[in-house]
């Protein structure tokens, strides 16, 4: 079986149908929408997305697992992944940082400077 | 719309002078808190909105108006910088380029002006296009959100912390952000918010969206979002000792990398590099108090030079000088054709009394011809105050404006031809308008010498008592100033008298011929005998005169009254519509025979 990399968010989701299955789709928008305030089609994109990675399988509207949460974080280690995705921030946005491209060189050089701050 | 694209191009190029100035201030200030900084660019976004503006002795603005929407309609086109060498440099070329064709309604410039503000426009949509589209994939990726506590939420598909909406700001961090990370980072973005970051911002792209045009614009909104990151950063770490500051640090390195590089948008250009950031949080100390104060010094100072327009410069000086008079704001409103003239002609000032005290004015635009009666009777009445003040709001030499007395038909006090053409009546008039008193009036000819057979020079013509005693005969036109205008008495010879006079009822130009001992020399033409007509008339002596009146067969309209009086032939002819004009002025004519 290919790897399979949960984002934070995406785990909390899986958390409650693992809690709750065998869970009926309509069943598991309702617990999504008080759990997470998630719109149905927010639901469905996600279900649909953690069932194509061979987590979960969805027949006739009911949720089941393939794999229990003891066998997947048996076989995963906790540590989320960052959902890559093209395009950036809007301009406007008061954001913490922009996304830059440091070369391994400067970030050497910046921790350098936090380094040696105060002496 | 035009107008709009012109008060926007004008706010865009003086505030220009501003961002300059703060881009200048912000080297010269670099110890000063970072507050500081926005704070001028909010002086630059007031510029760059605020129609209105206050004046300052102070101001070293050159010019609030570099293109005037008038001088673009009408004029010869120019600019006026405020900068001679500008003026000079570019004025020549403006007019050579778009030099007005006098067969042309507007000059070149204004049609061009037409297209870039189009052009703007679209611009201004482009922008908020792309401002609508990447909120709406910003908002779509953050539906697949979990809550982590009060408005902060977890989402996996971010790379950077940020804050979305206006009313109920929610900041959202990228899941896989470390935990060492999280709490500068909280701390960071509740700065912001209580910065009110999350509003200037946008407000911020708002006002660029408008001068997208301006290159300047574009550098003072970078500015503006480092200067506000910089200034929140502050905010966070004033109360930080060392290793705080080593750890927010850390938190700001680890943002902006560890994840794999984006492709570069060429708009995601408004942070500050994370180096420079992290050596401002460092390197901050707590601004001294001199320093500060010198900061706030600054900010007046600019405010005062290059917030303010020029003195004087509002439109036309003629306009500042008279603050008494009406409101021209209210006067627009009253009058806007007035307001909407072209010049390049000149201007023409119809006048008009309604009694002997009670002038009134109309304006338009200066021409070659004649204005038609419609066009006449369709002007406003503005009082003199009122039309001076309109006047003003012209740049305009006097001397291009033509005072022009007008027998208004609705009126019933008499302005005479020799009243409107008397020098003195005119430079009164002019005089109330606050034109020239002193330099010689121009009067126009309202109406032009009827009549190709008259002799071209003035020695025939004598006054009508000259007439009467020329032949033992007083002839008089009537009286009234609204039927006959300019009325001419020419001696032809000893027997043959001619006078031209203007007919305003019938709107045509008369001839009435009188002849002693002789048969009168009329035309030859060919009269529709069944047209014809008699009418009776009285001398002041009682004798009954019979007029004969006859049409011509192919031109209706033209008219001969012909009769007979002692040793004298009369005859009048003109156009007639009416085909009672010239027989009543016949009969009046009889009627001040003996």
């Amino acid at each position: 079986m290919a790897d399979i990399q949960l984002g934070a968010v995406e785990a909390r989701f899986a958390d409650i149908i693992w809690a709750s299955e065998p869970v009926t789709s309509s069943e598991l928008i309702k617990l999504a929408a008080a759990e997470l305030s998630w719109k149905r089609t927010t639901t469905y994109t996600v279900l649909r997305r953690l069932c194509d990675k061979g987590l979960f399988q969805n027949n006739n509207g009911v949720v089941t697992s393939l794999l229990s949460r003891r066998e997947f974080y048996a076989r995963h280690s906790r540590k989320y992944v960052d959902e890559t995705f093209s395009g950036s921030l809007p301009a406007f946005l008061a954001a913490f940082t922009s996304e830059e491209k440091l070369t391994a060189g400067e970030i050497a050089e910046i921790h350098e400077l936090i380094d040696r701050a105060g002496e | 719309m035009d107008g709009i694209f012109l008060k926007v191009l004008n706010m865009s190029i003086s505030a220009s002078w501003l961002i300059l100035a703060v881009i200048l201030l912000r080297f010269l200030l670099k110890k000063a808190p970072k507050w500081a900084a926005v704070l001028l660019w909010g002086i630059v976004a007031w510029r760059l909105t605020v129609p209105f503006s206050f004046e300052s002795a102070l101001s070293l603005i050159p010019s609030a108006e570099t293109f005037n929407a008038h001088n673009i309609q009408f004029e010869t086109p120019a600019i006026s910088s405020g900068i001679p060498a500008v003026n000079s440099a570019v004025n020549p070329v403006l007019g050579e380029i778009f030099a007005p064709d006098p067969m042309e309604s507007v000059n070149p410039l204004y049609v061009w002006t037409g297209i870039a503000s189009v052009i703007w426009i679209a611009g201004i949509a482009a922008m908020l296009l792309y401002a609508a589209v990447s909120y709406a994939r910003v908002r779509r990726r953050v539906a697949e959100s979990a809550p982590y506590e009060d408005n902060i939420f977890l989402c996996d598909h971010v790379k950077s912390p940020f804050i979305l909406g206006m009313v109920r700001p929610k900041i959202y961090l990228p899941s896989g952000i470390s935990d060492a990370s999280r709490e500068p980072v909280i701390a960071h973005e509740r700065a912001h918010l209580a910065r009110r970051d999350h509003w200037w911002k946008p407000a911020g792209f708002l006002i660029l969206a408008v001068h997208w045009f301006n290159p300047l614009c574009w550098a003072a909104y970078i500015l503006l979002c480092r200067d506000i990151e910089l200034a929140c950063d502050e905010k966070v770490v004033r109360r930080m000792d060392l290793a705080e500051k080593k750890h927010y640090s850390t938190a700001l390195l680890e943002c902006s990398t560890g994840r794999r590089p984006v492709s570069v948008c060429p708009l995601a250009f408004g942070e500050v590099g994370v180096k420079e950031r992290v050596k401002h949080v460092l390197n901050y100390k707590k601004p001294a108090f001199g320093v500060i104060a010198a900061a706030v010094a600054a900010c007046a100072m600019v405010t005062v030079c290059f917030a303010t327009d020029p003195n004087g410069t509002v439109h036309s000086m003629r306009a500042a000088s008279q603050e008494n008079l009406p409101e021209t704001a209210d006067l627009r409103e009253k009058y806007p054709e007035y307001f909407e003239l072209g010049t390049f002609k000149g201007l023409e000032v119809y006048v008009w009394q309604m009694a002997e005290n009670d002038y009134r004015f109309g304006l338009m635009y200066g021409t070659d011809r004649e204005k038609t009666p419609e066009e006449k009777l369709a002007l406003k009445g503005a009082s003199a105050e009122e039309m001076a003040r309109i006047l003003s709001a012209y740049d305009i030499e006097d001397k291009d404006i033509f005072v022009i007395p007008w027998q208004n038909p609705i009126s019933s006090y008499m302005v005479t031809e020799e009243m409107a053409k008397d020098p003195e009546y005119i430079s009164r008039i002019r005089a109330m308008l606050g034109l020239d008193g002193v330099s010689a009036p121009s009067v126009r000819e309202t109406v032009s010498v009827p009549g190709n057979d008259i002799p071209a020079d003035d020695s025939g013509r004598i006054s009508a008592e000259e007439a009467a005693d020329a032949f033992g005969i007083p002839i008089v036109l009537p009286k009234n100033s609204n039927w006959i205008a300019d009325a001419e008495y020419c001696l032809v010879d000893g027997n043959n008298l001619r006078i031209t006079y203007h007919d305003l009822i019938a709107d045509a130009d008369c001839t009435l011929s009188v002849s002693k001992n002789a048969d009168l020399d009329l035309p030859p033409m060919d009269y529709d005998e069944a047209l014809n007509e008699t009418w009776e008339g009285t001398t002041a002596g009682g004798q009954y005169i019979t007029v004969s009146v006859r049409h011509e067969r192919n031109h209706e309209k033209m008219t001969l009254a012909v009769w007979e009086y002692k040793e004298y032939q009369f005859a009048i002819m003109g156009e007639d519509d009416s085909n009672v004009v010239i027989p009543k002025a016949a009969l009046n004519v009889i009627e001040n025979l003996d």
